[in-house]
């Protein structure tokens, strides 16, 4: 449903994306990842029509982004990044506004995602403003699916909501994936990500990694170790395991230190304390990856 | 040891809404203490009790000397450098220049911000500016710092850039309070308050109150 081939795209100086290739089919939820900065948002602009100065070809349901792009607004529902309801309209309003912009009825929404709407009905005399973050999210998801598009873009939604709030649009964007809608949406939680069908990486404009979660997890290269670290042992532990020579890289994930190692990594303990052999998760996969990418500001 | 925060029976209104109902609790020097709740839970309130911003109705609190304090929204001023940004707030806490100079080179080094230091901060990612936020919050060695949501919206590379900054102010001495909704990251914490309808729903050891992420999520329901 979506087909992005070569997508470059500069601002000045600065090379924003660079040879963005992807797809997401019908029924599929991508995960969109990468640093602040890394080009998520300008991915999305160029899906969604917005900019249309960048190389390479993108479609959406077949249809060309450049060639027609109001055959593709269509086609998708698009959550920007920063709050875009009028706070001051009610929820029955806002959702009144945007069906009428598409040309169809509010109405609509109670056939298209029955769940997501149930859950904001109660509400539909309050304020948008007054919403709590997660139902501004789930109002902005509705505005967005009213015209019953075939794509869905979704730019972090999810960023300040709260844990169960977050479960709960992640709940209607699975009933919406059994619709046949696919979801391209930007994240920065690995639990959220881990449950998408693939993860698309982008590290400084460029994909670093397009996978499903299971088979980045599978491909992980190193031997992973957690070591239990009280805080007050942080830097003796640290010094100790920089002077492993078969030791690739250490950091803290929950209360526990990750060691990735490669080799005859055999030490016993650390600071007195015993290593024991982990799996790793999408957050050490990342980090290996990016372990051999420059920092940059 | 002697705690050096002490909140005790506090409690806030906004008009009809309790936004803080009788909650009690203490920070010691070195603890991370994590503040988990669901939105409209309390928390910032919270937290803008104990940094003074607000008054509390009811209960006391008190604090070991000015806490170091960092909010989800940058404070730094985007059109200044990074040396101009410690500079100026080195300034604000009353530090000496020469202090000034030594701690802003730390915090270049520390963060090999070196290339970087004669940019304006706006040309900065949202990682680096909350890096260098919370470097600018601790200028002053508060014994207590106090950072609301500091990781919303960053990426897992400099969450964990944060984390590794906080667990070494930590593991120097500072309390540190922390409001999150990474549940990962409550784990990172040494103990856990967790807020809901402004009272405190539970609060211990995370490994005590939850084997995994997933079980903190029923202290939410």
């Amino acid at each position: 449903m979506i087909r992005a081939g070569h997508i470059g795209r500069s601002f000045g100086r600065t090379r924003a994306l660079d040879d963005v290739s992807f797809s997401v089919a019908k029924g599929e939820i991508v995960a969109l990842m990468g640093a602040n900065g890394a080009g998520k948002s300008t991915l999305f602009d160029i899906i969604s029509t917005v900019d249309p100065e960048f190389q390479g070809e993108a479609s959406v349901a077949g249809i060309s982004v450049r060639e027609n792009p109001s055959g593709v607004r269509k086609c998708i529902g698009y959550v920007p990044g920063r709050f875009s309801l009028y706070p001051d309209l009610t929820v029955g309003e806002n959702l009144e506004f945007f069906a009428t912009a598409y040309g169809c009825s509010p109405d609509a929404i109670e056939a298209i995602s029955p769940q997501l709407w149930r859950g904001l009905k109660p509400f539909i005399n309050l304020r948008a403003g007054n919403l709590s973050g997660g139902m501004k999210q789930k109002l902005a998801i509705c505005c967005a699916m009213v015209h019953n598009p075939f794509v869905l873009l979704l730019d972090e939604p999810t960023v300040g909501v709260d844990p169960v709030s977050r479960h709960d649009v992640w709940e209607e964007l699975a009933a919406l994936r059994s619709k046949g809608v696919a979801i391209l949406i930007s994240t920065h939680y690995l639990d959220e990500a881990i449950v998408a069908d693939k993860i698309l990486f982008l590290h400084q404009g460029r994909v670093l990694l397009f996978d499903s979660p299971a088979d980045m997890l599978s491909a992980y290269p190193h031997r992973l170790y957690a070591l239990e670290c009280p805080i007050g042992q942080l830097q003796q532990v640290k010094a100790e395991l920089s002077a492993c020579k078969e030791v690739r890289g250490f950091y803290l994930r929950g209360g526990n230190m990750h060691i990735a190692a490669d080799g005859e990594f055999a030490p016993g303990t650390i600071a007195g304390h015993t290593l024991r052999e982990t799996k790793p998760t999408i957050e050490d996969v990342f980090i290996d990856k990016l372990s051999f990418q420059s920092q940059t500001l | 040891m002697n705690p050096i925060v002490k909140a005790e029976h506090v409690s806030k209104h906004f008009g009809c809404i309790k936004a803080v109902d009788d909650l009690s609790l203490t920070l010691a020097p070195g603890e991370i203490l994590g503040l988990l709740g669901a939105n409209g839970a309390g928390k910032t309130t919270l937290i803008r009790m104990l940094c003074g911003l607000i008054r509390q109705d009811a209960g006391s609190i008190w604090v070991d000397g000015r806490p170091g304090y960092m909010c989800q929204s940058f404070s730094l001023i985007e059109e200044l450098t990074v040396s101009e940004n410690i500079r100026y707030y080195g300034a604000l806490y009353g530090l000496g220049k020469d202090e000034v100079r030594e701690r802003g080179a730390q915090i270049e080094d520390s963060l090999r911000l070196g290339p970087y230091r004669d940019r304006q901060v706006r040309h900065l990612s949202s990682g680096w500016r909350q890096a260098i936020s919370l470097s600018i919050a601790v200028l002053p060695r508060p014994k207590v710092l106090i950072l609301d949501e500091p990781t919303s919206g960053l990426d897992a590379m400099s969450r964990r850039r944060l984390w590794d900054m906080i667990q070494d102010s930590a593991s120097a001495g500072t309390g540190v309070i922390i409001s999150t909704h990474y549940l990962d990251e409550a784990f990172y914490c040494s103990s856990l308050a967790i807020m809901k309808s402004g009272r405190l729903a539970a609060s211990g050891h995370p490994g005590d109150l939850a084997g995994s992420e997933s079980d903190l999520l029923n202290f939410f329901e």
